[in-house]
């Protein structure tokens, strides 16, 4: 058994390592844009989003909260500038919340999770835009965001309902 | 967490579908045709009429595009922001559309009026 300290260092470590993970496929994701294959200029696979979301169902919600918000800021920092943080920002907030809901629902498989997650996500973004554009662009941009968040959260849910069963409690412990 | 695909997932998988559906029909149903650009920054909002071709210089924020504006459309020709994602947006046509440059604080928006160029703020 573990002492307090050495499961606070544990939970330090652990949670560094989904840290760097996530800005691995951040930095991936920055180097391949989903615009070489699909014209949606803009547009992320969200495979970043996919570690929170792993480590918000299975690990524990805080951390996942602290991951989020770690890797908003330095994603900002090392690839992006102040506007791309507050977008990322308000996105990564809406994003944590829909989870926190979802997990708590409990009729959602990852799909489902991965879905509002992305809606979550990118309806965040929106919500930046507005304030620093105005309304006029929820109307451009609206149905495009919903068609990516669908298609994309689709895909990092299947992604996902099919690693966890298999290294969920590898990586976890349970 | 269950690992199959749950009614849940498709319900909310369907309501963003048609949400998507509908945000699409609204978008499609209530464009008009453009006569006039927006064009707005921190400093200041310029309209521009799109009957003839030209290519309009901005600075924002320390960025520099340039904006393409033909009767055909327009689209931002080049810009050194760092993600481009105004260069890569598709060429706006209708009313109501819109690129957004959001490192320089830009944006461009087709609107439907008579042909002038003025200052609006």
């Amino acid at each position: 058994m573990l002492s307090v300290k050495n499961q606070k260092g544990r939970r330090v470590v652990f949670d560094a390592v989904f840290l760097a993970l996530t800005l691995i496929f951040s930095y991936l994701e920055f180097l391949f844009p989903v615009s070489l294959v699909v014209p949606l200029p803009g547009f992320k696979l969200g495979f970043a989003n996919l570690v929170i979301l792993a480590l918000a169902v299975r690990w524990s919600m805080m951390d996942a909260v602290s991951v989020s918000l770690l890797r908003v800021t330095l994603v900002a920092m090392l690839f992006g500038n102040m506007v791309s943080f507050w977008f990322s920002l308000c996105g990564a907030l809406l994003s944590l919340a829909v989870i926190f809901w979802g997990k708590r629902v409990t009729v959602f498989s990852y799909i489902g999770l991965s879905v509002l997650s992305a809606t979550g996500h990118n309806i965040g973004q929106l919500v930046a835009a507005v304030f620093l554009f105005g309304w006029s662009i929820v109307r451009s941009y609206l149905p495009v965001i919903l068609a990516a968040s669908v298609l994309f959260g689709t895909i990092c849910g299947i992604l996902l309902n099919f690693l966890m069963p298999r290294i969920g409690k590898v990586v976890f412990g349970k | 967490m269950k690992n199959s695909l749950t009614l849940g997932d498709g319900i909310v998988i369907a309501v963003l579908f048609f949400a998507t559906l509908l945000s699409a029909f609204v978008l499609l149903a209530f464009r008009s045709d453009a006569q006039q650009v927006r064009i707005s920054t921190e400093e200041e909002t310029i309209v521009y009429d799109l009957l003839e071709s030209r290519n309009l210089e901005i600075v924002s924020r320390g960025v520099h595009l340039v904006v393409h504006i033909s009767p055909n459309g327009v689209f931002v020709k080049t810009s050194d922001c760092e993600n481009q994602i105004c260069v890569n947006s598709r060429k706006i046509v209708r009313g109501g559309e819109v690129i957004v440059c959001a490192p320089a604080g830009v944006r461009i928006e087709m609107i439907s009026g008579k042909a002038a160029d003025y200052v609006v703020g």
